[in-house]
C-alpha cells in the first residue's frame, strides 16, 4: 500500500492540507429563519397530536368503568392514530340504501296497519 | 428541561430521543446548531456547488427529521442518522434526473502515486485555490462524497462505511482512487 495514500488518509499529506483549506458552503440566513418556523410548526402539530390522544383517552375514561392495565394505551386513543379509507364511508352509505330499500314493503305495512290502529306489537309480531 | 443551557448539555443521541417523544421544537433547534453547517457543506458538495438545491435537501432532511423520527435507534450515531436521511433525499433528486449515474463508475485503473505532492506544486495550487475545488468536483460523486465526509466532516472510515451504507473496505478504495484521480489532475494543473 501507497505510503502517500496512507498519509492523505490520516490527513498529514500536502494534498490533505489543500483540501481542508476549501472554503465551506454556507446556508443562507433565511433557511435558518425557515428551520425556526419549521421546528415550531412541528412541535404544534405534536401538541394537537397529544391533545386528541389524551381526548379520546378521558373519554373512554368517563363511559367505562372496565379497569384498564396499567401502562396500557386506551383502545381509542390507539385507533385515533389511524383514518378510516375513504371508501369505507361510501361502502357503508350503499349497504345502507340497500337495506332500507329492501324494508320498504314492510315498513309500509307497519306504517299502514298503525294507522288502521292496530297495536304496534301485534303488527311487527305478525310480519314475521 | 427546556432550558437552552441544559440542552445544550446534552448528547445528540438524548437530545433525538426527546425529539423521537414529542419534544420537537428547542431539542431539534439545538442539534440544527449543532449539525447543520456541516449538514449542508457536504450537501452542498453532492449537489456540485448548486446551494438552492442544498437548502432544498437540508430543509426536508430537517423536517423529515422532526417528523418521522420512529426510525431512530439510540445505539446509533445521530449524526450518522442525520446525514444518511440528507443523503438519501439527495439520491431520490438524483435518481429522477436524466443525468443520473453519469461518471458513476470509474473505470480508470492509475497507479496510486508513492511520493507526496512536491512543495512547488502546493504553493501553487494555494495560490488558485479553485483549482482544487474544481477537481474536487470533477470526482464521480461516490469518490467525491467519502472525501467530503473524511476531510470536511472529519468522519472516521467506520462512521462513513456507515452512513453511505457501504463497507470499510469499499469506503478505503473509493478515497484510494479519489487521491489517485486529484493527485493526477492536479499535478498536471500545476
Amino acid at each position: 500500500m501507497s505510503q502517500a495514500f496512507e498519509k492523505f488518509l490520516h490527513g498529514e499529506d500536502r494534498l490533505a492540507r489543500l483540501l481542508c483549506e476549501l472554503p465551506v458552503y454556507s446556508p443562507s440566513a433565511e433557511f435558518e429563519a425557515a428551520f425556526a418556523r419549521a421546528a415550531r410548526a412541528a412541535q404544534a402539530a405534536q401538541g394537537a397530536r397529544m391533545a386528541t390522544q389524551t381526548a379520546a383517552a378521558a373519554t373512554q375514561t368517563e363511559s367505562t368503568t372496565r379497569p384498564t392495565a396499567p401502562g396500557a394505551a386506551p383502545c381509542e386513543a390507539i385507533a385515533s392514530a389511524f383514518e378510516p379509507p375513504a371508501s369505507l364511508e361510501a361502502s357503508f352509505l350503499k349497504m345502507a340504501a340497500r337495506i332500507d330499500s329492501a324494508q320498504a314493503p314492510r315498513r309500509e305495512a307497519v306504517l299502514t296497519g298503525v294507522a288502521k290502529g292496530d297495536r304496534k306489537s301485534t303488527r311487527l309480531n305478525s310480519s314475521h | 428541561m427546556n432550558t437552552a443551557a441544559e440542552l445544550a448539555a446534552l448528547p445528540d443521541e438524548d437530545l433525538m430521543l426527546l425529539v423521537a417523544n414529542g419534544l420537537v421544537e428547542k431539542p431539534a433547534t439545538e442539534l440544527f446548531r449543532r449539525h447543520n453547517r456541516a449538514l449542508f457543506n457536504f450537501i452542498a458538495w453532492l449537489c456540485q456547488g448548486n446551494t438552492a438545491q442544498a437548502e432544498d435537501i437540508a430543509q426536508r432532511a430537517w423536517e423529515k427529521l422532526m417528523t418521522r423520527c420512529a426510525d431512530y435507534q439510540p445505539r446509533a450515531a445521530f449524526r450518522t442518522f442525520l446525514f444518511q436521511i440528507a443523503r438519501n433525499l439527495w439520491l431520490d433528486l438524483r435518481r429522477s434526473s436524466p443525468e443520473s449515474r453519469r461518471a458513476e463508475v470509474d473505470e480508470t485503473r492509475p497507479e496510486t502515486p508513492s511520493e507526496d505532492l512536491a512543495p512547488e506544486a502546493e504553493l501553487a495550487l494555494r495560490q488558485n485555490l479553485d483549482r482544487v475545488h474544481q477537481a474536487l468536483l470533477a470526482l464521480p460523486a461516490n469518490q467525491r462524497e467519502v472525501v467530503v465526509l473524511r476531510f470536511f466532516s472529519e468522519m472516521s472510515l467506520e462512521e462513513i462505511a456507515h452512513t453511505v451504507g457501504e463497507g470499510f473496505e469499499t469506503v478505503r478504495s473509493r478515497l484510494r482512487y479519489a487521491f489517485t484521480r486529484l493527485r493526477r489532475e492536479l499535478e498536471t494543473q500545476a
